[in-house]
């Protein structure tokens, strides 16, 4: 308590008479000073004595282990972002799945969404004949649709659905696919319930040609089968599209890491080029309109994300070191 | 407790009532008349001074100095060894030779001190800081482990797993996990589910609660929040299934279902607390689902709305209940010159739009919050049935706040929709961190004819006064309005900034978040009173 002897000897100038504005002021405050620091004081001392006083510290094995980490590259515990993989279990329907794909699939398994009603619809009418053509059910886009683990692009289904009208089962394509996958694909692939995707590792190049004459193509990162909707699947992107076809065919091409691949800026070998197009007619890469249901600005704007921007968020990785990346559907 | 042996037998000899009367009178002083004489008598028997550090005899009527030695002189001459400071009530033992602290003393101490804060009309003594008792503090002791939020710890902190497109999620998550009287009550475990065993899986409050946990858990991978999404989709159907994923929306959503669940979950009807809501008129805006729960404690503000007869000048008065503030962008409509106030012509450029007389585009959060609040001329083609004169007039309306909540979230409308233009207005509006919102007050309004006298901003380090806020959570987005992506900054402690990007967590400065671009913004009130 020395510091407190020292404030002890300021003067308490009004007893002296010394009735001056200004100093009655600052004898007033100073005594307030004092009594706080005082106050202070015996707060810490009794801490002290109690034994409380460091009590409520962090221990230092915590703050080691919790320590942040300002380092570039690293984020504040210290890791490297990766691309983990994350799972999750859904609610609604137990079933184990990536959590970067658990919102649309949570979207169709509760039966929300645009695309739910119509899948319900047409599995109504799928079922219904399926005595008539067991072939066509087995491969069918109900199960496609249905099932939770084929990538799903919501900017791309709105410009899609404005390209096409109706998307029948009973499409020449769709025939022409099984009769295909039936000669070339082991039946490995089906199990009880029917993949959708087609398993292309052991298939040649010219099957694999054939399959992207014919097909979407694009490889699902979870089931590494190749996408056997039609050209316009709307679950994939015309981007995926013209990537799957670089990766299958084009092996020696390597794809720059940061940009986001553009079909109308690609300059890559011409051969492989000339292949592509006569493998895919793509369509248009203009963006869409807004969806705008919205009615007014004071409830709150309606706007949507698309898929991530890949430009702001993920670097594309050179796919001839990582072939998981480039083709297949990313998150 | 550290008592001594000494004090334990003067109370075995004296019993504790002369200290409780000492303290009454001349330490605590606990009603008027007590005060009065420790005024008068509050000076050193021995040298006559009202010294700093006067100290009681707890045997015989004595006050010494202590500096001077006065009350040591006495202890000693008299073998009077224990004597209580005055201003605190601490009582020093001569022969241990400091301070001692006797638990039983100190409850009587505390009942005087609180008699004196009641005496005052001082809030604080309903309010005292938690101290572990022995058995407690042996607790702590054998257990030294300890996560705490604080400086250069991660705890607190964690990061989002982004489940499709769900980044507009993990934003408000974040803000709201980082809304420090939000995080009190939740980590205070203040939520007393109301909903029977079988709702009780869907309510959105008790899963809130969990995901604190998970914040606070000092877990270190990023954390899964689909159980969240499945609870908001299931009560908040209009949400779901990625038609409208807008940041702002999801907040309104996500407060509207905690604050449902916060009385149970098949009662929607709140009680009515009608008490602030009381316009000038008497008028009041009956809001049956006005409730005292922890989201309408902390979110809920006033609007009021005054329309003005142009006529009669008579104000009608309604206030409406809000959460957040939805502030324009983009240019605005000219200013009738009439209602320029005069006064402004000589005013500095910076007190801003009432300057300019044509249209303008706000490029800050004040400018925003100026327009917001100026008087509107509603039209010719918008007459009004006036109350008092009964006749259809042309009016003026004027919005201003007539209560803050404690968390102010400011919405810039980026996406417009209206004029059939579908486009994202990415102009730069600049926003403080210290926010003080006076001018923008119903009681700053001025009445005498319905225009309100602008009040230059001053500096908010100014004053310290009850609309003071401070910025702690950003949500921005980045991209069009097609396709983007959500992140948001997050503050921890006063002066650590942390940019949430879904699963990544890192460090930010405060001049990278004061330069984004800046789309939700929270503020806190700084200084929060004791309520009633």
């Amino acid at each position: 308590f020395l510091c407190l002897q020292l404030m002890d000897s300021l003067p308490f100038s009004h007893l002296n008479g010394d009735l001056d504005h200004e100093t009655l002021v600052s004898d007033v405050m100073y005594e307030l000073i004092d009594d706080v620091t005082l106050g202070l004081c015996f707060e810490v001392h009794r801490a002290c004595k109690n034994g409380t006083l460091f009590l409520g510290d962090t221990d230092p094995k915590s703050q080691r282990e919790h320590e942040l980490v300002d380092r570039a590259g690293v984020d504040v515990f210290g890791h490297v972002p990766t691309k983990k993989q994350f799972e999750c279990v859904c609610p609604n329907c137990q079933r184990n799945l990536a959590a970067s794909r658990f919102a649309p699939h949570l979207e169709k398994c509760m039966g929300m969404g645009r695309n739910s009603s119509r899948i319900a619809n047409r599995r109504q009418a799928a079922m219904a004949k399926e005595n008539e053509s067991s072939r066509m059910s087995v491969l069918g886009d109900d199960s496609a649709d249905d099932d939770n683990d084929l990538d799903w692009s919501y900017h791309v289904d709105r410009k899609i659905k404005k390209l096409k009208k109706d998307k029948s089962t009973h499409s020449p394509r769709r025939n022409k696919f099984n009769r295909f996958h039936k000669n070339g694909d082991s039946s490995s692939d089906r199990s009880a319930t029917p993949e959708p995707g087609l398993s292309y590792e052991h298939l040649s190049q010219e099957e694999r040609k054939q399959i992207l004459v014919n097909t979407c193509g694009v490889i699902s990162e979870h089931t590494k089968k190749m996408c056997a909707k039609s050209q316009k699947c709307h679950q994939h992107t015309d981007d995926q599209r013209v990537k799957v076809r670089q990766y299958l065919l084009g092996q020696s091409m390597v794809v720059d890491e940061d940009t986001t691949i553009d079909i109308d800026s690609l300059d890559d070998v011409d051969s492989s080029q000339s292949l592509r197009d006569n493998l895919w007619e793509g369509g248009s890469n203009a963006s869409s309109p807004a969806d705008s249901t919205s009615t007014n600005n004071s409830t709150g704007s309606k706007k949507r994300n698309g898929p991530k921007s890949a430009k702001l968020k993920k670097k594309k990785s050179r796919y001839g070191s990582d072939p998981r990346s480039s083709p297949f559907d990313f998150d | 407790m550290t008592s001594c042996g000494h004090i334990t037998e003067y109370k075995s000899k004296y019993g504790t009532n002369q200290f409780r009367i000492i303290h009454a009178y001349f330490i605590a002083a606990s009603s008027d008349n007590a005060r009065r004489r420790k005024g008068k008598s509050g000076v050193c028997h021995t040298c006559r001074f009202p010294s700093f550090r006067l100290h009681a005899c707890l045997y015989c009527v004595y006050f010494g100095c202590y500096t001077t030695k006065h009350i040591h002189e006495h202890a000693f001459s008299k073998n009077h060894n224990l004597a209580a400071d005055m201003t605190y009530g601490t009582i020093f033992c001569f022969e241990c030779g400091d301070y001692v602290y006797d638990k039983e003393l100190e409850s009587i101490a505390q009942i005087q001190n609180e008699k004196a804060a009641k005496s005052l009309g001082l809030k604080s003594y309903n309010f005292i800081a938690w101290e572990p008792t022995e058995v407690e503090v042996e607790i702590l002791r054998q257990n030294p482990k300890r996560r705490k939020v604080e400086n250069k710890s991660t705890i607190g902190l964690r990061g989002l797993i982004n489940l499709g497109n769900t980044c507009f999620m993990n934003c408000i998550v974040q803000s709201l996990i980082h809304t420090p009287v939000l995080r009190d009550f939740f980590l205070a475990d203040k939520h007393n589910c109301q909903m029977t065993s079988v709702e009780a899986q869907q309510c959105l409050v008790c899963e809130m609660a969990r995901l604190f946990q998970e914040f606070y858990s000092g877990n270190r991978t990023p954390h899964i929040p689909y159980r969240l999404l499945h609870l908001v989709w299931t009560n908040a159907r209009h949400l779901a299934g990625y038609e409208q994923q807008d940041a702002h929306e999801f907040l309104i959503a996500a407060l509207d279902v905690l604050h449902r669940h916060c009385k149970g979950y098949s009662d929607n009807k709140c009680l009515s607390i009608n008490k602030f809501f009381t316009g000038r008129n008497g008028m009041t805006s009956g809001n049956p689902h006005h409730c005292n729960c922890i989201i309408d404690q902390i979110f809920t503000g006033g609007l009021q709305s005054d329309v003005t007869c142009q006529e009669c000048n008579n104000v009608s008065t309604t206030i409406d209940p809000i959460w957040d503030i939805s502030l324009d962008l983009g240019p605005g409509a000219p200013i009738p010159n009439a209602l320029l106030n005069v006064n402004n012509s000589s005013s500095s450029p910076s007190s801003g739009f009432s300057n300019s007389p044509g249209t303008y585009e706000p490029t800050s959060l004040l400018d925003c919050l100026k327009r917001f609040t100026k008087p509107e001329h509603l039209g010719s083609s918008a007459k009004i049935k006036c109350s008092t004169c009964h006749s259809y007039q042309e009016s003026t309306k004027q919005l201003t706040m007539k209560k803050l909540p404690i968390v102010a979230c400011f919405h810039l409308k980026r996406f417009e929709h209206s004029t059939g233009l579908h486009k994202k207005i990415s102009t730069f509006v600049s926003f403080p961190e210290e926010l003080d919102m006076t001018p923008f007050m119903s009681s700053s309004r001025n009445n005498t004819n319905g225009y309100r006298n602008q009040i230059v901003q001053e500096s908010a380090k100014g004053l310290s006064c009850d609309n003071k806020y401070s910025l702690f959570a950003v949500v921005n987005h980045m991209g069009t309005i097609e396709c983007g992506h959500y992140t948001c900054f997050i503050r921890q402690h006063k002066d650590q900034w942390f940019k949430c990007d879904d699963h990544l967590i890192t460090k930010a400065t405060l001049n990278e978040v004061l330069k984004s671009e800046g789309y939700l913004l929270f503020y806190h009130k700084q200084i929060l009173e004791y309520q009633q």
